[in-house]
């Protein structure tokens, strides 16, 4: 069935996403074919939509997935008012990047929020994504992940206040989660399922666990398809206000109306749908329809090939749910999680359903049964370190090797394992203080002072790390000045490991607690780094950015897009050679007036290309358009070709705060000879942009106005840094929380191709 | 999905013994379609080197023979299996990395979705080049896998030399991925893999990398790189003296 284009007209924003569409290299030749480009006499006027262009569109040709996917660039068409960048679901492990602007934005979030009021979700109920890989959307909500387990469910109740929320995820996992629930599970006011099919065996076991109603959402996210079920009838509406959606053949068509900057115009987002054919009796606008699944999931069954959609997967009393794979043409498995609180004839019952099912609906099969709760449990018992172990990892070796473990120390290190293992690798996303943090902390700064003072020194320096991982900024002096006393207490002197974890909270601590501070600090002291530090660094750098707005902050670090890459920049090349000097520079850089109490420059004794660099960089921050002495003495210094690269990007760091345009054709050549000279990485790795981003994200729009959209986007993708809570993010749901089939066929026998 | 946005383009840098100079991997897409010919451009620094050869190969009708017949036999989708090792330039440069021999041995758990256990993966390292892939240990050359990706660890031979790799999605077949038309299961030199873990999924952290030229010799750079890596390399940063 096809839906005709226009039933009420094409919308009157599609003219405008059209001519936008057409200033992307990649849509020019399929619009020029459709008839929608005016012809250009001279092929160098900018191309323009024909006026008859509404007779014209049915004639587009539908662009396809893996034609963005391929060359993304080419789609972009414009470069200008970027605001948003997201990744494609990736259902099939191939995701693109996409961008848009600002009024796609807050069309997407205007439109969320419009279906959360039907569900009486207001912005202030927290919206608690579980065990899934989407990210946390409004202020309010946040996100837990990793292992599905009875670990999960209990970080889960700890985090919860006392106040309504909203659970959100994938049916399959949110099943996971609902059969390890007690029995009552405070506050649920609604249940969010996306990313997935929902099948009703599911729905049940939600709504009986949860005790709350469940939301069927769908969406596409680079297409803007946004659709909600409504509370009376539970249909899926699409919203249409967002994008102009057709059906082909089943398929479902999109036009975004608000992404100016990439717009996809007639783009198969890969999903099948059945459109109802009456409006919904709820009155709520927008089309309605069920979704089938993607396009390339199709399952053999006895009546010939279906979608998953179309298959009625039945609820199996004993059985709370199951996943089922079709293997060969005589072999189904099944992923099934019983109900315990049933007999184990009950259980064989519903395994024998399963397997009537299965023979009837998809063929004779044999059935081949994994019990879920085998595959969930925690498999992996943690490795047992020596607390001396575990210190000496820390400070001498990787935290990214140790956080890769299940490691723990026996000792009276242990808290202190735990505690950095919730600072550093969270599994709670999006939650300003989440409370087991919170009391972990109390814990530890109350705690008495461990035997063994390399552990007691470690407390301090883990409580030091604490104050700057958490933007409030009163908690966060509170437990500097627990930490700070605790290290008064030492049995022994403080080494200088500790004395410079005391420091860095100078970055994003008020002057008047630092004072003390400062006055042990010597100017010429050059502080070895170990991994710990370097993470304390990070996080100062990250909390003293978020504590402050662009206003706050230097105008140097105001134009040079993004700071994060200029301070870890810094810090990447210095960290062999870090002194005093460099803390207060970036305490300088972050904050204006800056807060320390002296301007500090390099010892005498420094070396001269730090000397300079210093000098350049107080001139960089305080007089911008008259540094040319400086940088010119900072040429002059650089010797090494680490000194000669580092050259390079306070050039370009330069010429932006001079305004000075940067040339691509300049740049990218000057990027690719010294970028791994700057990188501290084996040289098999891909190199680090991190210094340079602000000079990449500099070349993004001469790029484009060069007629070069591939580059551009590369620059555009390149461009950007992680964080420590997106990472984390990144690392656990990666690895636990993708999306999963409940229905798939490995083997169909597909139509041959015509 | 291999890595997005590496267009590789063919240079003629020389790199690693067991690794394929670009040109090269360009000759071995020839070489899927049946050309054996290409060996004599294998070692081509540059485009240049390309275009004579190419003009040398034109004078020898017997190698225009064989690029006709090379022609039709890819076009009805014939795949040689002709392929031999001489076109490939060894140099002696030999990174010291990890070998993924541990890797592959190590007992997995379960993977927590989708019926799998954890596979092993390790990373191509090769200094410049794609690293060839042969048909058995220090056997006959079937394939190339440029450097950077990650691949995942069938078996490693008795004596720990060579390691059978596949990809993520098992054997690519005859056609290879977009951006390594040339990636083939097979056997690699155990020393150009860093081992990476066991992952029930690509590792995609670390694994994102962009090219911001187009050129032969591009740079590749990590993007959004893992912030505990990356804390963790800056910390092991040499003191400059």
């Amino acid at each position: 069935m096809t839906r005709p284009a226009a039933p009420h007209g094409l919308p009157t924003r599609l003219a405008a996403v059209l001519q936008a569409a057409l200033q992307a290299p990649g849509n020019q030749a399929r619009f020029r074919a459709a008839g929608l480009m005016q012809p250009r006499r001279f092929g160098l006027e900018r191309p323009t939509l024909v006026s008859n262009w509404q007779a014209q569109f049915a004639q587009l040709p539908p662009l396809e997935k893996a034609a963005v996917r391929q060359a993304p660039g080419q789609y972009l068409a414009g470069v200008a008012d970027i605001i948003y960048r997201g990744s494609t679901s990736g259902s099939r492990s191939r995701s693109y990047t996409f961008f848009a602007n600002r009024a796609w934005n807050e069309q997407r979030l205007r439109s969320r929020q419009d279906f959360l009021n039907w569900w009486g979700i207001d912005p202030a109920v927290p919206i608690v994504n579980l065990a899934s890989r989407l990210m946390p959307g409004r202020e309010a909500d946040w996100a837990i992940v990793g292992p599905v387990n009875l670990e999960f469910i209990e970080s889960l109740r700890a985090h919860l206040a006392n106040r309504p929320w909203v659970g959100r995820g994938y049916p399959s996992r949110l099943c996971e989660i609902a059969s390890l629930l007690p029995p009552s599970l405070p506050g649920v006011k609604a249940v969010i399922c996306t990313g997935e099919l929902l099948f009703p065996h599911q729905r049940e076991l939600l709504e009986q666990r949860f005790q709350a109603p469940v939301i069927n959402e769908y969406g596409c996210h680079e297409a803007a398809v946004r659709g909600f079920t409504c509370p009376e009838f539970g249909r899926i509406h699409l919203d249409e206000q967002s994008c102009f959606l057709e059906i082909v053949d089943g398929a479902l068509v999109t036009t975004d109306l608000w992404n100016e900057t990439m717009p996809l115009v007639r783009y198969q987002c890969g999903d099948r749908v059945h459109c109802h054919e009456t409006p919904c009796p709820c009155g709520r606008p927008g089309l309605t329809v069920q979704v089938l699944g993607r396009s390339e999931d199709r399952i053999d069954t006895r009546q010939g090939l279906k979608m998953p959609g179309e298959l009625a997967l039945p609820t199996l009393p004993g059985l709370l749910h199951y996943r089922l794979q079709r293997q060969s043409p005589t072999l189904v498995a099944a992923q099934i999680q019983v109900d315990n609180s049933l007999s184990a004839p009950t259980t064989a019952v519903a395994e024998a359903s399963l397997q009537t099912w299965v023979n009837q609906t998809l063929g004779n099969h044999t059935l081949r049964t994994t019990h879920h709760a085998a595959v969930a449990s925690p498999a992996v018992p943690s490795e047992e370190w020596s607390d001396h172990r575990w210190l000496t990892t820390l400070t001498q070796q990787s935290l990214s090797g140790w956080l890769a473990t299940s490691a723990q120390p026996t000792g009276e290190a242990r808290p202190l394992a735990l505690m950095l293992r919730a600072l550093l690798a969270p599994r709670v996303i999006g939650m300003e203080l989440p409370k087991v943090i919170q009391q972990q902390l109390m814990a530890l700064t109350s705690s008495d002072a461990a035997a063994d003072p390399a552990v007691e020194a470690m407390k301090v320096r883990i409580l030091l790390l604490a104050c700057s991982c958490i933007s409030d900024r009163s908690i966060s002096q509170d437990i500097y000045t627990q930490a700070v006393a605790r290290q008064q207490k030492l049995a022994t002197a403080p080494d200088s490991a500790l004395q410079l974890d005391r420091l860095i909270p100078a970055l994003h601590l008020p002057t008047s607690m630092l004072s003390p501070t400062w006055a042990i600090a010597a100017i010429e002291e050059t502080w070895p780094l170990d991994p710990l530090h370097v993470q304390h660094l990070l996080a100062a750098f990250e909390v003293a950015l978020q504590r402050r707005s662009p206003t706050q902050r230097s105008p140097a670090l105001r134009r040079l897009r993004p700071p994060l890459a200029v301070l870890v920049g810094d810090l990447s090349f210095w960290a062999a050679n870090l002194t005093t000097a460099h803390l207060h520079h970036w305490s300088e850089l972050l904050q204006a007036p800056p807060n320390l109490p002296r301007p500090l420059t390099a010892a005498a004794s420094a070396p001269a290309f730090l000397a300079s660099w210093l000098s350049w960089r107080q001139a960089l921050i305080h007089e911008p358009l008259t540094a040319g002495e400086p940088f010119a003495a900072l040429t002059a210094a650089a010797g090494s070709d680490a000194e000669k690269a580092r050259l390079q990007v306070e050039r370009g760091y330069f010429d932006i705060l001079r305004h000075v345009p940067l040339d691509p054709q300049e740049w990218l050549p000057i990027i690719d000879t010294h970028a791994a000279d700057l990188t501290a990485a084996p040289p098999a790795r891909p190199a680090s942009l991190t210094p340079w981003l602000p000079i990449v994200s500099a070349l993004v729009q001469p790029l484009y106005q060069q007629g070069q959209p591939e580059l551009a986007y590369r620059c555009l993708l390149a461009a950007t840094l992680t964080s420590r809570q997106q990472s984390a993010f990144e690392r656990l749901t990666t690895q636990f929380n993708q999306k999963q089939s409940v229905l798939v066929d490995l083997c169909p026998q597909l139509p041959p191709l015509t | 999905m291999p890595q997005a946005g590496l267009n590789r383009i063919g240079d003629c840098h020389h790199g690693d013994p067991e690794a394929i100079t670009k040109s090269s991997e360009n000759c071995y897409n020839f070489l899927c379609l049946g050309l054996v010919w290409v060996n004599l451009i294998a070692k081509c620094r540059s485009i240049v080197c390309w275009s004579l050869s190419l003009v040398s190969l034109l004078r020898d009708w017997k190698r225009v023979a064989v690029y006709c017949v090379g022609i039709i036999f890819s076009l009805v989708g014939i795949k040689s299996v002709s392929a031999h090792t001489e076109q490939f330039s060894d140099t002696s440069e030999t990174p010291s990395v990890t070998t993924a021999a541990a890797v592959a041995q190590a007992e997995p758990p379960v993977c927590q979705y989708d019926w799998q256990e954890p596979q092993a993966y390790a990373r191509i390292i090769t200094q410049e080049d794609p690293l060839r892939i042969r048909a058995t240990p220090g056997g006959r050359i079937i394939g190339a896998v440029p450097k950077g990706w990650a691949v995942v660890i069938l078996e490693v031979n008795n004596t720990g030399d060579w390691t059978k790799i596949t990809s993520h999605f098992g054997d690519p077949g005859e056609f290879g991925f977009g951006s390594a038309p040339s990636f083939r299961e097979g056997w690699v030199a155990s020393r150009y893999l860093a081992a990476l873990g066991d992952f029930c999924e690509k590792p995609s952290l670390d694994m994102a990398a962009v090219q911001l030229m187009t050129g032969p010799d591009a740079q590749q750079y990590t993007v959004q790189e893992d912030w505990l890596q990356m804390g963790d390399r800056i910390a092991q940063t040499p003191r400059q003296s």
